[in-house]
């Protein structure tokens, strides 16, 4: 054990250069530790556009061409797998080969699938990571790494990281927007952060402008008027009572909140209704035709929203989960997704947004290149692969047209320039002007971070 | 070679002071994480080292590839040196980091520099850009083959093992003693010691504290305190009224003694260890009887039970005598403190799944009792709390001693362990379900019955007139048998069973019928017959035949034919299985036809039976049959052998229809929905008698330390125990054969431990005033919060431990009657100027209600709380909420959350409490800022965000409970409400009594009225008119009063 002199010295010496104010109650804390709505360097992007693809999307499938793979489909496995990972359905695996044909595109020549010809046409905009990695296969768990930096912990998301490391930019509107957030994953919250910082779901993504997008945003029962009449009396009541007080910050804070509600109410439902857009944006993204018009929806909001300047907007879209029947079910999901993606990445440009947006495309995790299910028939999926997966990125200060690292010649591992999801997120916040390292809250004694201890920016990747 | 595993780079916690350390030169920081295991002996390879080939070697190959791929974060000049680990001289590469030993001179299969370079390692795989060239990693292999010659110089190093801070340097960890109270001037404010504490620090200051509350105030303040609902009227009036010097103690006593003050306190303690009525981190598995802790932490805080026995009873009642099988059951429920927590069931790696379960319980624990987070030291010496990695290791022992999980084998998930409860005389619950369940049995049969019946007597007349395959699917013989002498006697007899398509889904159930006619030649029906084979059971004998047989007597009309079909009385969607068809004279006992349908034409694609395995057959074809429907040839092969056969018809009508008949109809529904609520309460009732429960494990040990918290790398074992540097206090010895829970109680709760009342008492205070009197109650380390008042929180803690007895109410009693609670909040310009924070005590904090009192407040104004208490509360019974109770590998979840009407409209803490923030009709606690039940919460925080003027301007919520409110004040049966009258003025001012607690003011009274004549107006403007506008306008009006910070805030 150790002596008490030792504990002494060590005391005396560590701690003498830290300036411990009490730190206690959280809140006072935080402006201490960072300093609120300043970037730490000249930022590359303003606000960002995460497209959360849930379920892990097939990489080999789409962006990660294998010429061995497909030469070795319906071999067993060149590699044993990890025992500790054995998942069910894999006793008759074998490697499958791509399911759909691959072409070059753009100028860039990004060798990718086929079945998306819209997103082709947008190629020579994309940077394509192709070694990320991840630390789970499960999906709750691998999700929430994905969106806190942590397996486990219920810590802030990314979202809710920049919008206390940035700010707002409109008052009227959340810094932080999730669009149709994945069910029954709490995944936008603000864990330890002040709640102002909680992404605000999206509910609604249709065609009725009465219906609210945000939660008890309106009240349908009375006009306008009478609400405004009702929030009248209530600030009344409350300036009153602050006119007695002297002076109350929370009771001031109150006051405020009750103006914002009303500005939010009155401009949110024109932000959301896309029934002003002309035909071409709706035709772009694919609003009013099957099957793409909800996610098409999806991502003009976050055009929109981008455009109002909200901090951080996440689209999420389901159904990458691909265990079964891969060679039908891959080509049904792109062909919804395709076509909105491509259309956000081009109206962002013609706008002049894409400059200073950083649109980031990933799941969880991506796919194996062996196959799960019974035969090697038509039924077969792929099993969850967290050692090799592609995400992309598009935008402020990325490399456009580029691709970066490699998976091994099956795509299951990779192998050169991996990016972690720690590297990501520390790359997305260098783009915003955020020093990863330097981004902290204090909680529970202790100095928190999105990165956790982890984290290296993607220089190879900077524009 | 070891597998690859999922947390390879998880290794530490995420902890920034790391960059801090290093930006403030603290030159020791870095190196106490070292934790190593045993070192490389520097002599035994010294002749190697010399060797000048391998030297020239070293120089050549590895040297530069070290420069290059590892100094940045493996040598002294990193910044910080990555896992302890440096490799830039001899000793240190071969000592290693935090994983062990680096290289073993001669030894390619040990040390994990190597499998780290080849990436197979476990932990990491270095240089992390990617792997080096073969060729290289060869080199490091014959490097290490020759014996690792090496000719760096160890470096002096700076492992200076310490830990970062002393006990002497933390205020808690100080032995507690009962201080002298201070002198004061002002005598007359003092109600008791902690008013000279405080007061004796205002004089000091110069400060001095506000006047007290007036009494409407104080009412409303203490009744939310301690019972979390405002006042009502006539505890106004009565306290208002009250001359008696002591009126306010009959408050204070009468507050304590009502059951409201266990629901209010229970919450805290339920923020405190995490409690939800469901299981995992991330979904809806459904665990049942979560309630017990619950209702056991409210009767716990209602008795007043002695904290101490309260700590006890929690961590190791299942271990402590009783008296009595009460006792006993109260004392395993009490361990849900223990069993109930945000567990990854899923989680496929078991020992991580234990390891993150203990992480949980001692986190809880240590941050409960102790302001402590031990966790931190899970895979390092903490950073600045005298907190060594062998103290977690110590409670870890405890509780890797103690069964909180079990993993059956089927799938991935776990489960938590759970203990049958002794029986206790009149065990209602128990006895009311098997009453339940006995009752509806009871109606399903008489339904059953009642549907035989009419079939028996009505329905089936249908059979006897007409062929009635032709709408389905059926056969039929294609030519006559001669089976029909007149006044003959025949038996038809046959095998048959229930049938199934290829997935359980399409199968016979247990109305489903084979109808068998008799056909003479012009069609008409000679006779007929029914047979209900019962229904699929999913078993793997489920495809089992059972002789079946009828009788008819012949008519001489000629050869008859056999039609087969299903019965399409019942559902006849599937009929069943049909083999061994026989057609008998009775008399002579002589087969006139037989059929065993092993003459099929197969077509198409053979299925297989997902339960039995079996290969099924569509639409095939039978010899001397002819088919009538789609699909008329189902069969399957009941020998499962292509090349032996045995061919049974299955029959499918594919008529999905359950019945035209309307009562028939009717009835299968209702039989359905009994055997629904059967199946539902078959699977409830053995939790019904379970409690969720840890236990001990047959043979409880110490544990050993796991290296950077890697379970998969194991360090030293470490004897069990707690925290080492509270002084003077060593952890009992634990006997043989047990966990040591029962000691880890006692350490925490015995006189010698100082922290535990501290950390509570302050958590006391802290709920009373708003702030504790160390801020952050979760942590009182040292980057913790100093007490403000550390003789008053060590006079209180003896207080509470010594004096009170460990009782939470005298304690609380103590604290309110003080003149220090009884300040009101209002403004004073020097103090405030002096002490904007309130840190001394000048007045009372202002504080916002607590999510819960702002539901259950509005509630009980709107008459609609419902005051009932204890029991389960997620609705079990409620079909809709369980699904998958037939899966056999996942667990059943909780899926749409339907509450029970009978407990809607009771207080927060009886409601269902899902592993989520609350939504559904608990949103607004979410929107008040409840904590998220996977988070250990303190002190809750208090925001303003414009969410809660939305919800509270918006939501049905608030404006159902306002409109109740308005009929409850300005509904009187038999009177109009004249507009503008004195009545109405009257209804008004009672209504500023019943939600704000206070007298109206006449100015208010003035506003209010001009509001609701403006809505008035208002709507009358509108195309919207209403029956009764002037209730809707006081309607508004008490929503507005609810959104108000009148309401929202106590003074």
């Amino acid at each position: 054990m150790f002596s008490r002199r030792q504990l002494l010295q060590a005391s005396a010496c560590g701690f003498g250069a830290l300036a411990l104010e009490a730190i206690s109650a959280e809140q006072a804390v935080a402006a201490n530790v960072f300093d609120n709505n300043r970037p730490h360097h000249q930022p590359r992007a303003k606000r960002a556009i995460f497209l959360f693809m849930s379920g892990g999307p097939s990489q080999m499938d789409m962006f990660d061409y294998k010429s061995r793979l497909k030469k070795d489909h319906g071999k067993p496995l060149p590699f044993s797998l990890p025992e500790t990972e054995a998942s069910v359905g894999l006793e008759n695996t074998r490697l499958l080969g791509p399911v759909t044909s691959f072409s070059h595109q753009g100028e860039s020549g990004l060798y990718m699938t086929d079945l998306m010809p819209h997103t082709a046409r947008v190629a020579d905009e994309l940077c394509v990571l192709r070694a990320v990695e991840t630390d789970s296969l499960n999906h709750p768990l691998a999700t929430n790494l994905l969106h806190r930096g942590s397996l486990n912990d219920r810590l802030p998301s990314m979202g809710a990281w920049l919008s206390y490391g940035l700010g707002t930019e409109n008052e009227k509107l959340p810094s932080y927007l999730t669009i149709l957030p994945a069910e029954g994953q709490a995944n936008y919250s603000s864990g330890f952060l002040p709640a102002i910082h909680q992404g605000t779901p999206i509910q609604e993504v249709g065609i009725n402008p009465k219906s609210a997008p945000i939660r008890h945003l309106t009240d349908p029962n009375i006009s306008l008027e009478m609400q405004r009449d009702r929030i009248d009396l209530i600030q009344a009541m409350n300036r009153r009572k602050l006119s007695r007080l002297i002076e109350d910050q929370q009771m001031e804070g109150v006051i405020e909140s009750f103006e914002l509600a009303f500005r939010m109410q009155t401009e949110t439902p024109k932000l959301v209704d896309l029934s002003k857009e002309s035909k071409t944006i709706k035709d772009l993204y694919g609003i009013g035709e099957a099957p793409t018009d909800q996610f098409a929806r999806q991502c003009l909001l976050a055009r929109r929203f981008a455009e109002a300047g909200v901090r951080f907007i996440q689209v999420s879209m389901n159904g990458w989960d691909h265990h079964g029947a891969i060679a039908t079910g891959l080509p049904k999901q792109l062909k919804i997704s395709d076509k909105p993606i491509a259309g956000l990445l081009t109206d962002l440009k013609q706008r002049g947004l894409l400059d200073d947006t950083l649109v980031v495309w990933s799941g969880e995790f991506g796919r194996t290149p062996f196959s799960q299910g019974d035969s090697a028939g038509s039924e077969v999926g792929r099993d969850h692969n967290r050692r090799g997966f592609t995400a992309w990125m598009a935008g402020g200060g990325v490399k456009a047209g580029y691709v970066h690292g490699e998976t091994d010649e099956y795509g299951f591992r990779a192998v050169n320039g991996k990016v972690h999801v720690h590297d990501l997120h520390a790359t997305i916040l260098h783009l915003l002007g955020i020093n990863h390292e330097r981004l902290t809250y204090q909680h529970i004694g202790r100095n928190f971070r999105l990165t956790d201890v982890h984290g290296s920016i993607v220089n190879e990747i900077l524009a | 070679m070891k597998g690859i595993f999922s947390n390879k780079k998880r290794m530490c916690c995420n902890d920034s002071f790391w960059i801090d350390w290093s930006l403030a030169g603290g030159a020791f920081a870095i190196a106490m994480l070292a934790f190593s295991t045993a070192s490389i002996g520097e002599d035994q390879n010294h002749v190697t080292t010399t060797d000048a080939k391998g030297i020239e070697f070293f120089e050549q190959r590895i040297r530069p590839v070290l420069i290059e791929h590892c100094y940045k974060c493996h040598s002294e000049n990193s910044k910080e040196v990555q896992g302890g680990f440096r490799l830039d001289d001899r000793r240190a590469i071969r000592t290693g980091g935090d994983s062990g030993p680096g290289v073993v001179p001669g030894k390619v299969d040990e040390g994990y520099l190597l499998e780290t370079l080849e990436y197979t390692g476990e932990l990491y795989d270095m240089p992390p850009d990617g792997k080096l060239p073969e060729k290289v990693i060869a080199d490091f292999r014959r490097w290490v083959k020759m014996g690792a010659p090496d000719p760096r110089k160890p470096k002096a190093t700076k492992t200076a093992k310490t830990l970062a801070a002393s006990p002497d340097d933390l205020w808690v960890l100080r032995p507690l003693h009962r201080p002298e109270f201070p002198v004061v001037k002002n005598k007359r404010w003092i109600q008791g010691g902690i008013d000279r504490f405080v007061l004796a620090k205002l004089e000091n200051l110069k400060l001095t504290p506000v006047a007290p509350a007036k009494r409407y105030t104080l009412l409303r303040r203490v009744t939310f305190d301690l019972t979390g609902l405002p006042p009502t009227a006539n505890e106004i009036e009565s306290f208002i009224n009250d001359p008696d010097e002591d009126a306010f103690e009959k408050v204070v006593d009468r507050l304590l003694a009502s059951p409201g003050f266990g629901d209010r306190w229970a919450r805290h303690w339920l923020d405190l260890t995490c409690f939800a009525d469901l299981a995992d981190d991330q979904g809806n598995v459904l665990i049942q009887g979560a309630w017990r802790y619950r209702d056991y932490v409210i009767d716990a805080l209602n008795s007043d039970k002695p904290f101490d026995r309260f700590i006890h009873e929690q961590i190791a009642g299942d271990l402590l005598p009783y008296n009595t099988v009460q006792q006993q059951r109260e004392q395993i429920i009490a361990t849900g403190y223990l069993a109930i927590g945000p567990w990854t069931l899923q989680n496929y790696v078991k020992e991580q799944l234990h390891a993150d379960v203990i992480d949980h319980q001692i986190d809880k624990i240590s941050r409960t009792f102790l302001g402590m987070s031990v966790r931190c030291a899970r895979c390092h010496d903490h950073k600045f709390d005298p907190i060594p990695t062998r103290d977690y290791y110590a409670m870890a022992g405890i509780f890797h001693s103690t069964l909180t999980t079990r993993f059956d084998g089927r799938g991935v998930w776990s489960r938590i362990v759970t203990r049958e409860l002794p029986e206790i005389q009149g065990d209602q619950a128990l006895a009311e379900l098997e009453q339940t369940l006995t009752k509806i049995k009871q109606q399903k049969k008489a339904l059953e019955t009642e549907l035989e019946e009419f079939f028996n007597q009505q329905a089936a007349e249908k059979y006897r007139k007409k062929v009635v395959s032709k709408t389905g699917n059926g056969l039929t013989l294609e030519s006559g048998i001669a089976a029909n002498q007149a006044g003959k006697e025949y038996r038809v007899s046959f095998a048959a069973g229930p049938s199934v398509w290829a997935a359980a889904s399409q199968a016979t159930d247990k109305q489903d019928g084979i109808l068998i006619q008799i056909l003479r030649k012009d069609e008409t029906v000679l006779n007929y017959h029914v047979h209900q084979p019962g229904a699929w059971s999913s078993k793997p004998d489920a495809q089992q035949l059972s002789k079946g047989s009828f009788t008819y007597t012949g008519d001489g009309s000629g050869d008859v034919r056999l039609h087969v079909t299903a019965s399409h009385l019942h559902s006849g969607r599937f009929g069943g299985a049909v083999d061994d068809l026989k057609v008998i004279e009775t008399e002579a006992s002589q087969a006139i036809f037989t059929e065993n349908f092993d003459e099929y034409q197969i077509s198409g694609t053979p299925g297989v039976q997902n339960q039995t395995q079996l290969p099924v057959y569509a639409a095939g074809s039978f010899s001397k049959w002819v088919g009538s429907g789609i699909n008329h040839s189902h069969a399957v092969n009941l020998s499962g052998k292509q090349d032996q056969p045995n061919i049974a018809l299955q029959i499918f009508s594919g008529n999905t229809e359950k019945s035209e008949i309307p009562r028939v109809a009717e009835i299968n529904k209702e039989v359905e929905s009994l055997a629904r609520q059967i199946k539902l309460l078959e699977y409830v009732r053995p939790g019904v008698s379970k409690a969720l429960a840890v236990q001990d494990i047959p043979t409880p040990e110490d544990t050993s330390i796991y290296i950077r918290g890697n379970f998969r790398t194991r360090g030293d074992a470490v004897p069990r125990g707690a925290l080492s540097a509270v002084e003077d206090h060593p952890f009992p010895e634990i006997p043989q054969g047990t966990s040591g829970r029962k000691e880890l109680a006692e350490w925490l709760a015995s006189k010698q431990n100082p922290v535990t009342p501290r950390v509570l008492v302050n958590r006391i205070w802290s709920q009373l005033f708003g702030t504790g009197l160390v801020r952050s109650v979760d942590y009182v380390g040292i980057h913790g919060d100093q007490p403000s008042h550390p003789e008053l929180l060590d006079y209180l803690a003896i207080r509470f431990r010594d004096d009170h007895h460990w009782s939470l109410k005298s304690q609380i009693r103590e604290l309110v009657l003080s003149s220090t609670y009884r300040m009101s909040s209002q403004h004073h310009p020097v103090a405030a100027k002096n002490d904007p924070d309130n840190r001394w005590l000048w007045r009372m904090n202002r504080r916002r209600l607590t999510a819960e009192s702002i539901r259950d407040g509005m509630q009980a104004i709107s008459g609609k709380l419902d005051d009932s208490r204890g029991g389960p509360s997620l609705g079990l019974r409620i079909p809709a909420n369980l699904s998958g109770i037939d899966d056999k590998v996942n667990p059943v979840a909780y899926t749409s959350n339907k509450s029970p009407d009978h407990i809607v409209n009771r207080r927060s803490v009886y409601l269902p409490l899902l592993r989520d923030r609350p939504t559904g009709m608990l949103e607004i606690l979410s929107v008040f800022d409840f904590p998220h039940p996977n988070e250990i919460t303190g002190r809750r925080v208090e925001k303003t965000v414009a969410t809660q003027a939305l919800y509270m301007m918006n939501a049905p919520f608030v404006k159902e409970q306002a409109k109740l409110t308005a009929e409850r004040l300005f509904v009187r049966e038999g009177e109009t409400l004249a507009a503008n009258s004195s009545r109405e003025e009257l209804h008004l001012r009672q209504l500023y009594l019943l939600l704000l607690n206070r007298p109206a003011e006449d100015i208010e009274v003035q506003e209010a009225i001009h509001f609701v004549n403006q809505y008035e107006k208002r709507r009358a403007a509108s195309s919207n008119s209403a029956d009764n506008v002037r209730l809707e306008a006081w309607s508004e009006f008490c929503q507005a009063l609810f959104a108000s910070n009148d309401f929202l805030f106590k003074e």
